[in-house]
């Protein structure tokens, strides 16, 4: 068992020098303007998305389960959804292509988190064997990586704003176009922060014969859910963008992520067995 | 009734509707609600907040979900979306069957050739022909996003309306039953709830819990919890059948799931001073490890205003789970002070205080959850609904493009994206090099 779980943290260490180097080489990359570096950046992801892969694969087989239930198996397959999000979304918008200077880092913090966890064998309550527990989580974890995303682009848009922009700056898109990015953004998490929670409540209700229960993370979900929805219709209706929405959004991803990472901590429930 | 539906769709409603739901749902979550809360909790937290709690108490924050004001709320919100989903559904229509000539707010080039060559290109780009004339032509890649945001509050209507359905009809219970041990239809449900409209549950029929089976992971974690019931039939037969976690049972109409709590029932003949003998079960739930006993309280079970209290390992000697060899200790506490307290197993006597204590027998219990509901077709279709418009509005954003002669080997295209259009700029600049811009109009 020793020797697993030492393969494992060895292999997750692997991940996080390939996220570091990657992130060194594309901050300075953008930053310095140099664009062979930036785009060499990508080799260190690739391989460090392979390597993890292969660190979940590798404990997904000797825990019997997916990465869902200690901290962290949660934070490093959260760490990878969100890589692989970015770089899909980068595929169809390569306009994003900047919002790696966020995203790198993130990815790299959060599986280094990861590491600090004991990465105990967690065993899966006899409730979350269901197809519907595995949509849940991974849209979850999609809508997460969407909200980094326009993290990222609500952060370029103050740093823009800034009365002296770094020069570094200029390489992003105009500051209406950053603005958009971030709603778009906001608004594919939205979508897939409902899907998620939709299909918690179809798990609910084949598990246990209740679809809502009303317990802290299901509420607090809910709230942020709302939140995002809140942010959408002031876009939309009201037209507000710029630095108020820029840090309306902030606010909205802080409740993200204490809906996802801290509330299964507040109370006895099914969500309890998660993340802790 | 326009000033009405101007009402409930004016951008400041829909806010404040929105924020009002919002603010309702965050105080229910931090104020415990009395449907989730016991009594003692509840009475702990009114202690330690006086203030919170006359606040509570004057505005009804405790029961936040049956209170009239969240009622208001709700209807508001389902009015509300009823009617932006009317209009959304004309303007979808209109886009889609009726559109508009000609396209504001977009950007208009030539290219050489005819509009018919034009059309063909963008046809081939995934445009389809909406509208138009021979020489006027309207296409539009991903017409179907025109009813994203149709769709989006369409399935949040639906979902409401059947989550409000299924909270006024809806009738559950729990069961905890040992094995072999028969329980009958007339006898009251454990946890019972009804909606407004419906009554409490009453089983059609009598069911016994024939066995309960139960594995554990390597680690003493639960594997799975299963129960083989069988209903008996009026000629004397029975239907046998089994219920599993994840697997549900429907037995005539009624849905029975399989809790999660388990452990074993122990059946203790208590004789007092008097004499009088009586048989009681006492269900406790299933340790966590073989080392560890699992606890329940049983307040003024024996009728004299005592506690008592108990506690058991599955192995008496603490080593495993396949074992099973209870070790029970029960405790009697009066006034708040220990009266004693014995270790038993089955077969053996003990006595704490003027109570004799036999433990018969013991057997595995396990709950069944009974549940009674119509309505979650409705609340699947609303999600699908839900899901279909957020994947139509977000994903595939409606490219116009206006497509008209302007000399005889040139044509004028105005193209726009009816959202986010600085996301296709890219699309744009490849579409123009495509049909062979030769000219920007602006």
């Amino acid at each position: 068992m020793d020797k697993q779980v030492a393969i494992y943290v060895a292999l997750n260490w692997l991940a996080v020098f390939c996220y570091v180097a990657a992130t060194i080489a594309n901050v300075s990359g953008v930053v310095f303007r140099k664009e062979v570096v930036e785009r060499r950046s990508y080799y260190p992801v690739w391989l460090g998305l392979l390597v993890q892969s292969v660190a979940i694969i590798y404990w997904w087989r000797i825990v019997g389960h997916g990465p869902y239930m200690a901290p962290s198996e949660v934070l490093s397959s959260d760490a990878w959804i969100t890589m692989v999000v970015f770089l899909v979304f980068m595929r169809f918008f390569p306009r994003i292509r900047l919002a790696s200077v966020v995203v790198f880092p993130v990815t790299f913090l959060l599986i280094a988190l990861a590491i600090f966890y004991n990465p105990g064998i967690r065993s899966l309550p006899p409730t979350f064997g269901s197809i519907w527990l595995v949509l849940h989580i991974s849209f979850y974890k999609i809508s997460l990586g969407t909200l980094v995303i326009a993290l990222a682009f609500s952060i370029f848009f103050l740093l823009k704003n800034d009365r002296v922009p770094s020069a570094w700056m200029q390489r992003l898109p105009d500051p209406d176009s950053i603005d958009l990015y971030a709603y778009r953004f906001t608004g594919f998490g939205f979508i897939f922060w409902a899907i998620g929670m939709l299909a918690g409540s179809i798990w609910a209700y084949k598990s246990w014969g209740r679809f809502w229960g009303w317990d802290p993370v299901e509420t607090w979900s809910l709230i942020t859910w709302l939140m995002f929805g809140v942010y959408l219709h002031l876009r939309r209706f009201f037209r507000v963008s710029g630095r108020f929405a820029a840090f309306l959004f902030i606010f909205c991803f802080i409740l993200s992520l204490v809906s996802l990472f801290v509330t299964s901590h507040m109370g006895s429930s099914i969500h309890a067995e998660y993340f802790q | 009734m326009n000033q009405f539906k101007r009402f409930f769709l004016s951008r400041t409603t829909i806010i404040f509707l929105i924020m009002s739901a919002l603010t309702a749902v965050t105080l229910s979550a931090l104020i415990p609600q009395s449907f989730l809360t016991s009594s003692e909790r509840m009475l702990a937290w009114q202690t330690a907040h006086p203030f919170a709690e006359r606040l509570s108490e004057l505005f009804g924050l405790h029961r936040i979900y049956t209170h009239p004001a969240f009622a208001v709320i709700l209807g508001g919100v389902t009015i509300s979306l009823a009617l932006s989903t009317w209009n959304q559904f004309l303007a979808a229509w209109r886009h889609t069957f009726n559109p508009d000539r000609g396209i504001s707010n977009g950007e208009c080039f030539s290219v050489s050739g005819t509009v018919a060559d034009s059309c063909r290109t963008l046809a081939a780009k995934g445009y389809y022909r909406l509208g138009g004339t021979a020489e006027e032509v309207l296409l539009v890649r991903n017409p179907w996003g025109y009813w994203g945001n149709t769709l989006l509050h369409l399935g949040m209507m639906v979902t409401i309306a059947a989550s409000l359905f299924i909270a006024l009809t809806q009738q559950r219970g729990v069961i905890h039953l040992a094995e072999r041990a028969i329980r009958h239809s007339s006898e009251p449900l454990l946890m019972e709830e009804h909606g407004l409209l419906a009554k409490p549950l009453l089983l059609p029929q009598a069911l016994r819990l024939d066995r309960i089976a139960y594995s554990f992971w390597p680690n003493h974690g639960v594997r799975q919890v299963a129960s083989t019931i069988s209903f008996p039939g009026d000629s004397g037969t029975s239907e046998t059948k089994t219920v599993e976690i994840n697997r549900i049972l429907t037995h005539r109409g009624i849905r029975y799931y399989q809790g999660v709590e388990f452990g074993h029932a122990f059946f203790v003949e208590v004789t007092s001073r008097t004499g009088d003998n009586r048989l009681y079960q006492l269900q406790i739930q299933h340790p966590e490890t073989p080392d560890k006993p699992s606890y329940n309280d049983f307040q003024d079970l024996l009728g004299d205003g005592c506690l008592v209290r108990s506690k058991y390992w599955v192995d008496a000697e603490r080593k495993s789970f396949d074992n099973v060899n209870p070790l029970l200790t029960l405790r009697l506490d009066c006034r708040g002070e220990e009266v004693g307290q014995i270790p038993i197993k089955v077969g053996e006597k003990g006595s704490i205080g003027p109570y004799k204590f036999h433990l018969r027998a013991f057997a595995p219990w396990s709950r069944l959850i009974v549940v009674n509901l119509s309505g979650m077709p409705g609340i699947f279709l609303g999600f699908f609904i839900i899901c279909l418009g957020g994947v139509l509005h977000y994903f595939t954003t409606p490219r116009e493009a206006w497509v008209c002669g302007a000399t005889a080997s040139k044509s004028k295209i105005c193209w726009r994206a009816t959202k986010f259009a600085g996301f296709y700029q890219d699309e744009l600049a490849s579409l123009k090099k495509t049909l062979g811009c030769v000219e920007n109009h602006g």
